[in-house]
């Protein structure tokens, strides 16, 4: 298990050396700089060029290159003029936001997508399921920032109930954490309930379909026991599986609905760079993102051999 | 949703387009996904108006009877401007498929079957698939500029790993097949045996991930439009019209709720289909790639 | 040598005596005191380091850290802020500014002469106006209390340069004064001092309560004047979604925005908890024109540009209705206002003269390219209406609409580009050096210098008489529709609007948080 991990981490040097090329080549071909940012609308030509001397802008992009390589073996990933702190600084104090909001819509996604497969697949084809996977197929189709608008509208505007933007703490104060995050989060959920609802309804039909199931239910037990007792179970691997492909869609979600919902997160954080053109930020934030993703399905990977005693990983 | 279609087996025999016209899963998305392309096609003869025609008398208009679905800022007629719209969205999505398609699939046969190039090749498909997909795409679209075909390729670099892993994946299957290795027992070459045999036997999961594929592109590209990098004005793509209306949510709610409608029925026609493909084409595909 | 003009002192002198009659620490405004005001802005601020940068987004917020020597008054012209004065000498060369006494900044320190003195020099190689130091010779402080700007030539603008909101040239401490562009710790004698800085998130300051007050005055007074302060904090968040921005201040979650979108202002209209501020004129809508390449090179054709445009669509347009179509490259009612200057060619909408002189031109259906950015959604919706009408009368358009930092370093080429859509907001509150300073010197925005304008610009800059002056900005306005150098489109107004409960609260260049407090 041990030498498993150790392997997977390794093989994603080279991957994450891929990533920071792309992040150098999204640079190199981005026109402008970030003096035009720091300069304001109306400066002129002449305050553009003193400024983009004076922040070092001038550097050809293989001496940058180099140079970021050289501190980042050194564990630095560079300085943000225009965010006044260190690139690690700026990802680490957004990270918080992102993981919070994608976990909290995993847990939605799961909590309510599970649900709603299993009532589908306890009756199949009857008019709840039906109901159910058309409400799912739905939900995974509507496009999720614009969900988020829709909801702002509606809850924030006409309802009152919950604010429009804007992040609070969850130290500070966890019921203003939820009333932050509640709809960014639903929004973000929706798809993935779909996703998850459908393959909990599959893989719980599955099973319903086995001997030991069959048995159960003949010696007359209700169908809800029948569910909960020997199918919930054996329903957890798919469910691990897709929930671990939906940390991945979910994190990439976050990105446009850290916008809508004026949310700090990292994904904010890298559109802002690439707006602003504050290169250390591009960089580091793509580098730092790919590198929570393959972590992320290490972990999913981990996961699932823990649950499924099939799977077993590196003897 | 429609797995139980196939439960009862239709008898093998029957044409694999004869099975698909008699799922409803596929009947329903196809009517759907056509009718958007029918509107898409015949723009010019259903709009009512002219999508890029300015009044600044008639801004921010609510939906009356000249304007079904209200106006922009531009006092342009929303209705139009969707309907023209998904030509746009539409141009895009076929462009993805045709690039990730195509490309994927050369990329993944030739690391499924040439054992050194899947190394290389799979390693920078991985460093893709590292972020976000919709994060690569918009820094990318961001680098290239804004442009319909800019938008596109973005998109196709995020999406090309998906289809280059699928058809590796099938190539690797249909690689050791009996008829490949009575192929090249008879001495075939490598391009022969790639073209004639693995290709053909590897494009069904290929086909439906695309149709997944043009799902995500008419999402992705809305994402692209409301970033700002999307493609530029004044031709109307779905997200662009919903990215004229952010500003005036609260005021006129028209202008960015009927366009991300419109997504909604397009994509969910595409998905549709495409499970209805999985089912019909291969019902022992099960995990599906979103 | 005998005639002096002095700036600041004798009002200053007259006002002191009649202040102290109206001590702060009354009752009034113990009970005023107090409170955490939440103010929203689309952008976050790119610098905290005043001087480097000429954003909004900065402004409103280093404008309560930091202050200058001059300030700007209410109707925009100078006045002394951290100086008591200055003595003009009159052959215009040298500036004499004595400094109040005691004055505190943020770390402790008594503002000295050393401070303004370094502030000054750094301005000259950091600052966003830094062409307003290129006429000083040498600067000297006497004592700890004056400071003296020697120039090489007389530059009538120095004082209307050193008080301009626009980069503003920040008195800071002279151990930051050694540091390079945004690199300074954020330090000012203002009357908030900085808390923190949230990207993405807020910035919050705090109330500085060793605030020295400029007593010579009785009131605030445009970015300058006797400024109190009652909230105890300041946060300024950064939303870049209008809608959620307007909600907020529905909602209560905001007390202040910099500016309410204008539909949402008529919306609101009968809100009884909210209230709007109408600011006209804040800024020129206008479109550059790119004299380097063709066919706006040729001035036939930026005739025919200018003939064919309706600028009460495009203006209507993109500020959703808060316009007026004025000519003028100065706002009606300011000093240096010229006229009816060039009137009649503006705004002609007259698609028949316009193909004339396209014809005339010899116009060949080249591509003609209008740049716009999507950042900012006027610039936008500017080129995207402009784009259509020029189609109107034949002109082969090309919209290009990219991200700011694109559009910004396209314009600074002399290819690429032929129209492009700019807002200028504080340039023309400035005055008219930043404004003509635009067409003309080094780099001109069309790129290609013209002498008429050249001459108006050097006779605007040099001239000691004030009449000379006004004569200079009368040439420079002939010349922008003779030539058409560039087309101003209208004046373009915003709504400020805040909670019913802030009270006292007049609109200005900044949501100003002194002198306002919750009722």
């Amino acid at each position: 298990m041990l030498r498993y991990t150790l392997g997977r981490l390794a093989s994603a040097i080279p991957v994450l050396f891929v990533v920071s090329l792309v992040s150098f080549a999204i640079i190199a071909l981005v026109p402008g700089d970030m003096a035009s940012e720091m300069a304001g609308p109306s400066a002129t030509a002449e305050e553009l060029q003193r400024l983009r001397v004076q922040l070092g802008l001038d550097k050809p992009i293989l001496q940058r290159m180099l140079e970021w390589y050289g501190a980042l073996l050194r564990g630095d990933l560079g300085e943000s003029v225009l965010l006044r702190r260190s690139v690690t600084e700026a990802i680490l104090e957004r990270l918080p936001v992102t993981l919070g909001l994608t976990f909290l819509a995993l847990f939605f996604s799961i909590i309510f997508g599970v649900l709603a497969g299993m009532v589908a697949a306890v009756r199949p084809n009857s008019w709840t399921d039906q109901g159910v996977m058309a409400l799912a197929l739905i939900g995974l189709s509507l496009p999720d920032f614009w969900l988020g608008l829709v909801f702002i509208w509606a809850f924030a505007v006409q309802l009152g109930w919950l604010p429009t933007g804007g992040y609070v703490p969850f130290g500070e104060n966890p019921i203003g954490w939820l009333r932050s995050m509640a709809m960014p989060a639903t929004a973000l959920a929706l798809t993935q309930m779909g996703l998850l609802a459908r393959m909990t309804r599959a893989s719980m039909l599955d099973v319903l379909r086995q001997d030991y199931v069959r048995t159960a239910r003949a010696k007359g037990l209700p169908g809800w026991v029948v569910v909960f007792r020997h199918a919930g179970a054996n329903v957890l691997v798919p469910i691990i599986t897709v929930a671990g492909v939906s940390v991945g869609i979910l994190l990439g979600g976050a990105v446009v609905i850290e916008q809508v919902f004026s949310l700090p997160g990292v994904g904010r954080l890298i559109i802002g760079a690439i707006q602003r053109r504050d290169y250390p930020v591009i960089q580091g934030g793509l580098l730092l993102t790919a590198t929570i993703f393959v972590l992320v399905n290490l972990a999913v990977d981990l996961l699932y051999a823990a649950v499924d005693p099939r799977v077993r990983y590196g003897k | 949703m429609a797995s139980e279609a196939v439960d009862g087996a239709a008898p093998r025999r029957v044409g694999v387009v004869a099975r698909a016209l008699g799922h409803r899963g596929v009947l329903i998305g196809l009517t759907l996904f056509g009718a958007i392309v029918l509107v898409a096609l015949f723009a010019d003869w259903i709009a009512p108006h002219d999508p890029v025609r300015n009044n600044f008398r008639y801004r921010l208009g609510a939906p009356n009877a000249i304007h079904w679905l209200g106006t922009d800022r531009f006092g342009r007629d929303i209705l139009s401007r969707i309907i023209h719209g998904t030509r746009v969205s539409l141009r895009i999505g076929l462009m993805v498929v045709a690039a990730t398609g195509i490309i994927g699939a050369l990329l993944g046969a030739l690391a499924g079957y040439f054992r050194a190039a899947d190394g290389p090749i799979m390693r920078v498909m991985d460093g893709l698939m590292a972020f976000p997909g919709i994060l690569l795409a918009v820094s990318l679209a961001a680098a290239l500029g804004p442009s319909e075909t800019n938008a596109a390729i973005a998109l196709s670099v995020a999406y090309t790993p998906r289809t280059a892993r699928i058809a590796r994946a099938a190539v690797l299957v249909v690689r050791e097949m009996e008829y490949v290795e009575a192929a090249r027992a008879l001495g075939a070459g490598h391009l022969h045996i790639l073209a004639r045999h693995i290709l053909p036997n590897s494009l069904t999961p290929l086909v439906v991930q695309c149709t997944y594929i043009f799902a995500l592109s008419i999402l992705a590209e809305a994402v692209l439009s409301f970033i700002g990098v999307g493609p530029p004005p004044p031709t109307p793509s779905l997200g662009g019209v919903i990215a004229d209306g952010r500003d005036y949510m609260l005021e006129a709610p028209w202008i960015s709720l009927f366009p991300g409608l419109m997504i909604a029925i397009t994509v969910l026609g595409l998905n549709l289909l495409g499970d209805g493909l999985r089912d019909v084409l291969d019902p022992r595909m099960k995990v599906e790639m979103r | 040598m005998i005639t002096r003009r002095t700036l600041g002192k004798g009002a200053a002198a007259g006002l002191a005596t009649a202040t102290l009659a109206a001590p702060i620490a009354g009752p009034a405004y113990a009970q005023r005191r107090g409170g955490e005001v939440v103010i929203a802005q689309q952008a976050q601020p790119p610098s905290l380091d005043a001087a480097t940068t000429t954003a909004q987004a900065s402004r409103n917020i280093n404008l309560h850290i930091y202050e200058t020597l001059f300030a700007r008054d209410e109707a925009g012209n100078p006045m002394p802020d951290l100086a008591e004065g200055v003595d003009i000498s009159a052959d215009g060369l040298t500036y004499r500014f004595g400094l109040r006494r005691g004055v505190k900044f943020h770390n402790g320190k008594t503002m000295t002469s050393a401070d303004v003195k370094a502030s000054l020099e750094r301005y000259g190689k950091v600052g966003g106006s830094a062409f307003i130091m290129r006429p000083v010779e040498e600067i000297t402080t006497p004592d700890a209390n004056t400071v003296v700007v020697k120039l090489k030539e007389p530059y009538p603008g120095f004082i209307a340069g050193i008080s301009s909101p626009r980069a503003p040239c920040a008195i800071i401490p002279e151990e930051e004064a050694g540091k390079a562009a945004n690199q300074i710790a954020v330090i000012g004698t203002g009357p908030f001092r900085f808390g923190e800085f949230r990207p993405d998130s807020h910035v919050k300051l705090t109330r500085f309560d060793d605030y020295v007050q400029n007593t010579n005055f009785a009131r605030r007074d445009g970015f300058g004047g006797r400024k109190t302060v009652h909230f105890d904090a300041v946060t300024i968040r950064f939303m870049p979604e209008a809608g959620a921005r307007t909600a907020g201040l529905q909602t209560g979650e905001l007390h202040v925005l910099e500016a309410l979108a204008v539909p949402a202002a008529q919306r609101l209209k009968d809100d009884r908890n909210v209230r709007a501020y109408e600011m006209m004129p804040w800024a020129f809508q206008t479109l550059m024109m790119n004299h380097a390449q063709g066919p706006t090179s040729n001035v036939m054709f930026r005739r025919a540009v200018q003939a064919a445009l309706d600028m009460e669509e495009i203006m209507a347009i993109s500020t959703d209705g808060l316009f007026r179509l004025t000519h003028g490259w100065q706002h009606p009612g300011t000093a240096y206002f010229a006229g009816d200057i060039g009137k009649e060619l503006y705004n002609l909408k007259d698609q028949a003269r316009a193909r004339a002189l396209l014809r005339e031109s010899g116009y060949r259906n080249e591509e003609v390219t209008v740049l716009a950015d999507s950042s900012f959604s006027n610039h936008k919706a500017t080129g995207e209406v402009a784009a259509e009408q020029l189609k109107a009368i034949g002109v082969n358009v090309k919209l290009v609409v990219v991200d700011w930092p694109t559009a910004f370093n396209q314009r600074t080429r002399r290819e690429g580009w032929h129209l492009w859509t700019l807002m200028l907001g504080i340039e023309p509150y400035e005055g008219p050096y930043g404004v003509v300073g635009f067409f003309s010197g080094h780099q001109p925005v069309q790129h290609e210098r013209d002498a008429g304008i050249e001459a108006a610009q050097a006779k605007l800059t040099t001239s000691l008489a004030e009449a000379d002056r006004k004569a200079a900005v009368a040439d420079f306005q002939r010349r922008m529709y003779d030539q058409a150098i560039a087309v101003k489109c209208g004046d373009v107004g915003i709504v400020q609007a805040t909670r019913a409960n802030v009270a006292n609260y007049a609109p200005y260049r900044i949501p100003r948080m002194w002198d306002c407090w919750f009722s």
